[in-house]
Parts: structure tokens; sequence; C-alpha cells
């Protein structure tokens, strides 16, 4: 049996000086924004936001310099995230293209890619989304149908994207598709390409979520001219690389604070009733698990910088936080005798919580992952 | 002695004296006098001359994962909690005691409750007014119970019983956190065990021609065993790596917590892969499940210690939630 390890991860003075820095900035920025809206954190899509995070260096912080990044550690980077997070700052905008789409690039992309793409995800103004899911492809992305057929200078893309978060507002998809072999090969013949959504033959269709809002969306692509130059990494190991950055997907903050601000007003509602045990309890058994998860996260952080791949540690991670991220509105409910508008934290993260444990893989796809951790299968 | 040696000699250890004879006539009342003295000749139940925390934690969580039925955790406790207030630890068994004492003169007088091995011990450390004291066990009235494990659980009767104090005052509720952190290692230990055996049992148990471990449901259940179990060590290890230091009384509290918690879920999943075999006296998991559900509930359970966290917290201020979890 594999045993996972979490080893303790302790911060760098830099990072922690970084907090304070990006403690006051989010404080100030967020002042009059109401607690519904900052429940909304990593959902909610702010261009101009986005924009001034970029002005002070806080997106792409760990690249290199030449490509408009501030080599900062992955620690600094996590700190920015966490305190972020917390303090329910809309940092959906560039979120993708910050913590994947600019990581691929960097890593298996061409020099003329990352020249041309990182300085401006970095600057807080070229916003990404991926391309998974199809409409018959779920948890099964081996077998994506979205085929891009070899022509005079690149490609040609046809066949659809489902599910793809901020498509409509993005400026770009790096989308998994089929560029060579046959359908049902699995994993060889997928790539990945870099699709221009302005492009002629991309259409985006919003789909509503039960929230309300249309946050993910419908991609067509129909006949779209793909540069030969917007295909990212190796022909074929498409897969492979997906796979190569799923521990940077999965560890982070994100993954545990998405009800933070609901974990905020059960405190406060536990610190207007000072004599309800049964709140307190529920407030400090709240810390305790953020305190655990907090560590666990932290501990991939410090892998990750260390060089490693703890895909499976991440996994992890990400099923216990969105396990208690899910279980936050539950708990609110368990302890209150009133009824929920729906503008409010509570009823938008009773309505938003379904989605926490299907993101960036589904909790039984994770614990699968976890059993052949474990040796199972 | 490396971290990598003392494992190896603990695992050894533990094969070489910890049989079944031994356990099973442990349970029945006897005290496993050679598996305790060979403890004390490897220098488990005093860790402090050659090593720090890392080596006594080390020696805490095997204890649990091997279901040792000898006090090391309560002795490697009572001895770093005595050097800390300047009273030489005295030889032989050590263990911790709470309950409700009094202290007047160098005596104590009043009832310590339930107190692990307490027929046993040399010495049993408590807390009383203030100060640590160390109190002599031979000859106290005593009443003589277990835990759900079979361990002894032993309630003493103090009536001016001379003790030994030491020259620093501790803080209130010194002894029950430092249980506390020791229970939740000692939990840690005992569920890493027994999700290795329900893994191990998962992969040679056949049914249905082939090895339930091919089983979604069991693959499915055993993950989130080892999600329980992760977390459970991560917070032993932050409850660990904190003692002595300011953030011992957040951690050693989110630690008896979390890992109570867990102990109730991996102990009830453990159960589910074996099956009836796992639920005999014959089978191994029960050593450390009855362990788990005992332990969870020993200074502290869950409530008790989450109603302190959220206490503390709530003492602290809503706001302060955020900036505080960053100091952790």
């Amino acid at each position: 049996m594999t045993a996972f390890r979490f080893p303790a991860c302790t911060l760098p003075p830099e990072a922690e000086a970084l907090r304070a820095e990006v403690r006051a900035f989010a404080s100030a920025a967020l002042r009059d924004v109401p607690e519904a809206v900052r429940a909304r954190g990593w959902a909610a899509f702010d261009a101009d936001f986005s924009r001034r995070l970029g002005e002070r260096g806080w997106i792409g912080m760990t690249w290199p310099k030449r490509y408009g990044g501030r080599e900062k550690s992955m620690l600094e980077r996590y700190v920015v995230l966490e305190e972020l997070l917390a303090a329910g700052a809309p940092v959906s905008a560039h979120w993708i293209a910050d913590r994947q789409s600019g990581p691929l690039i960097l890593r298996f992309g061409s020099e003329e890619q990352r020249r041309f793409f990182l300085p401006r995800i970095a600057s807080g103004q070229c916003f990404f989304c991926i391309g998974m899911s199809e409409p018959d492809v779920g948890s099964d992305l081996a077998s994506v149908r979205s085929r891009a057929r070899p022509v005079d200078g690149g490609w040609r893309l046809s066949g659809s994207k489902i599910w793809t978060s901020n498509a409509h507002q993005a400026h770009y998809m790096i989308a998994l598709v089929r560029t060579s072999g046959e359908h049902g090969m699995r994993h060889a013949g997928l790539s990945q390409v870099i699709v221009d959504l302005k492009a002629p033959g991309v259409s985006v269709r919003p789909i509503k979520n039960l929230v309300g809002e249309a946050h993910f969306n419908q991609v067509h692509f129909d006949d779209v001219t793909i540069p030969a130059d917007r295909l990212v990494g190796a022909e074929g190991q498409g897969w492979d690389q997906v796979v190569a950055e799923l521990a940077y997907e999965r560890s982070g903050p994100e993954r545990y604070l998405s009800a933070f601000r609901l974990c905020l007003e059960l405190a406060r509602r536990a610190e207007r009733r000072p004599d309800d045990a049964a709140l307190a309890e529920a407030v400090g058994r709240m810390v305790a698990e953020l305190a655990t998860l907090r560590r666990m996260s932290l501990s991939v952080a410090g892998l990750l910088q260390a060089g490693q791949n703890p895909a499976q540690e991440a996994a992890l991670v990400k099923e216990l936080g969105t396990t208690f991220e899910q279980a936050m509105p539950r708990i609110a409910h368990a302890l209150s005798e009133d009824e929920v508008p729906p503008a409010t934290v509570e009823g938008y993260l009773t309505l938003a919580a379904p989605s926490f444990s299907l993101r960036g893989g589904t909790r039984e796809i994770l614990r699968g992952i976890i059993a052949r951790g474990l040796g199972l299968r | 002695m490396s971290l990598e040696l003392l494992h190896a000699a603990l695992r050894r250890f533990t094969v070489e004296h910890a049989t079944p004879a031994v356990r099973d006539g442990a349970e029945a009342g006897a005290f496993p006098a050679a598996l305790w003295q060979a403890a004390e000749d490897a220098g488990f139940t005093r860790p402090f001359a050659s090593g720090g925390w890392a080596e006594a934690g080390a020696i805490v969580q095997a204890a649990g994962r091997d279901a040792l039925p000898v006090p090391m955790a309560e002795s490697i406790a009572a001895s770093w909690l005595l050097e800390q207030v300047g009273i030489e630890p005295p030889p032989g068994l050590l263990t911790l005691g709470e309950g409700e004492i009094e202290l007047a003169r160098s005596e104590v007088t009043g009832n310590l409750w339930r107190v692990p091995w307490g027929g046993d011990a040399s010495h049993v450390v408590a807390e009383a007014a203030g100060e640590l004291v160390l109190i002599p066990c031979p000859n106290l009235p005593m009443v003589f119970e277990s835990n759900l494990a079979g361990e002894p659980r032993v309630s003493l009767v103090l009536d001016r019983r001379p003790c030994t104090l030491g020259t620093d005052r501790i803080a209130p509720g010194t002894v029950r956190r430092l249980g506390a952190a020791m229970r939740a290692l000692q939990m840690a230990g005992a569920m890493s065990a027994a999700l290795e055996l329900a893994v191990e049992y998962a992969n040679t148990r056949v049914q249905f021609g082939k090895p339930i471990a091919k089983f979604q449901a069991i693959q499915q259940n055993l993950a989130a065993m080892a999600v329980e179990v992760a977390a459970a060590s991560a917070a032993a290890e932050g409850a660990l790596s904190a003692i002595g230091e300011t953030g011992f009384e957040f951690w050693a509290a989110a630690a008896k917590s979390r890992c109570g918690d867990a102990a109730g879920q991996a102990a009830a999943q453990a159960h589910a892969v074996f099956g009836a075999i796992g639920f005999t006296h014959e089978h191994a998991l029960h050593r450390l499940t009855r362990r788990l559900w005992s332990w969870r509930a020993e200074f502290g359970s869950e409530r008790y210690w989450n109603r302190e966290l959220g206490r503390a917290a709530l003492a602290r201020g809503a706001d302060n939630l955020w900036p505080d979890l960053t100091l952790r």
C-alpha cells in the first residue's frame, strides 16, 4: 500500500510579508461588496478586478520575468490565492489562465506561444477557459470526439465542448481534441489546441445553471481554423499533458474555501448568540477542519514547489476539501430555524454546493484515483 | 537513532514481544510485565534522553498502530511534563491522571478518574491548582475499570497523599491537552493500521470470482476511509509539531477533534470491508477499532474539544477567524 504523505510546509517570511499586502488590498477593494456577492468567490467574473491584480503582479507570479511573471515561489502564490479567496474576491476571470493555461503554455508551449500569451495573461487582460467535457463525454475524457483534421498551415476543428466555464467571457480556450487516430483509441492521438473564441466557426451558448446564472457554456466548432502554431506541446501527447498538471488543478485553496463566507457567517451567528453551545461547537469543528485542510493543501503546494508531482495527494485534498465545502450549507441549515432567501450567502451556497464535487474531477473519479494509490486497482 | 531505524526497531519490537498470548493476557487483567520491561530496555518509554518529540511521536504513533497493551504514550507524556516543571522523572511506569483534586502543603486530596494503568503505575502525573503534581500510586484505594478495548482505567482515591511539586506553575488544562495529543497520535496510528489491513484483505479475499478490491463499491469506501485517515494523520502531525510551542493549545484541540471524527468513520469502514471475520475475537481488527472507539472519548471527546475551539474562536471574534487560521 502506498501511504499518502503530507509533510509539513512552513511558509517562508517573504510569503508572510506578501500576505499583509494582499489582505490590505482585498479589504479595501471589497469594502462595499455585499456578503452575498463575496460568497461567489472564484465563480465571480470581474475583468477590471483581474486587471488590477495583474498590475500588482499577482497573476502568473511564478513565471519567468521575460514572460511577464515575477519569478515568485509557489508558496508566495499560494498566499495570494488563499487571501483573495478568503476575502471573497471575484477572481474567476483570470483563474483558469493563471492556474492551468499559463503553466501549460510555459511547460509545453512554443517560445512564440509563451511570448505571445503569458505576458497578456499576467497583466490580467487575457482570459482562458478549458475545453474538456463534451455532450457525450463527461468523466470519460479520453473518448473526446472533437476532431482537428490536418490542413495546409494547421488544423480544422469540428465538434463541441460543454460545461465550459467562462467560455462566453474568455478570449481563448485550450481544448482537448483528437488530432490523429480513431475514436476509441483512448489516450493516444489527443492534443491540446488554443482556440481563439472570436474565430469564425466558433459559437458559444451560455447554459443557465440551477443558481440561475450562466457560468458554463456549450461551445460549437464548425470547421474552425487552428493555425499550426496554436497546438500546444506535442501532437498526440495531449492526454499526458493534461495529467501532468492535475496536481496544480486539484490541490489549491479554492478546493476548500468555496464556502468560506458561510463559515464566517456561521461564526457571526454564533457571536450574536453566545449562549448557544451547539453553534459554538459547530464553529469549533469547522475551525478544526479548516486548519487540517489548510495544512494538507499547503503541504501539496510545498511538494509542488519542491518539484514533485503529488497527483494522488492532490486528489485526496480535493475530495476532503469539497466534502467540507458541501457540508457547510447542511451544517448551517441544521443550526437554524429560519428560511433561506436566495440572495444570501447561505442561499447562494446551498444552491451552488452540488457543483463543488463535480468541477475538476468528480468525487467518484477522485476516489478511483485514491483507490489506485492504495493499490486496489 | 534515525527515524527510519526507529521505525524498524518499533516494528521488530511488536513482532517479538506483543504476541497474541501477551495481548490476551493483558486484556484478561494481567499486566504484561515482560512487554513493558522490553519497552523500557529499548528506551521507548523515555525517548527524550536521546531525542525529541519527533522520536517520541513516532513511538506513540507506533504504539497506536500496533495496539500495544502498555502505556507508552502516557509514560512518555508524563516524563516530558515533569521535565518541563523541573521534576526528575522517577523510574518505572508513569501515567497521566485527570480528576478533581485539591492541593495543600504538598498533599493532594480528591479523586482521579479512570487513570490509564493506574493500578500498575509507580506514579501518576496530574494537575492541581495550577501545579503539576507527581503522586506515588502504590497502595492507594482504587476502583478497577477498563475502557472498551480492555485497557485498564483505574480510579484513584487521594486522601492527603504526599506529592512532589515542580518549580514552575503550568497553564490550566496542560495534562488534558497533552493527553489529547497523545490519543490523536495513537488514533492516527491505529487508523493507518486498520486501513493497511483492510486494503490487504480486499486484495486477497475473493468473492464472485475476483478479489473484492476490484469492486468499485469497495474501492470507493476504502478511498473515503483513506481520506479520513490522511486528515487524521495531518491533524495529529500538527499537534505533534506544536508541542511546547504557542500553537499547541489550538492544535491539540483540533487534532483530537479531527482524529475522533475520523476514528468513528474509519472503524466503521474497516469493519464493512472485513465482514463477519472482522467481528470475531480471533481477528486482529478489533484490537484497533475498540481502541479507536475508546480513545476518541478519552482526554476530551470531539464535542468537548469542538466547544473549546469554538469558544476560543468566538472570543477572538468572527473577523479574526481567517487571520488566526493563517497563523496555525
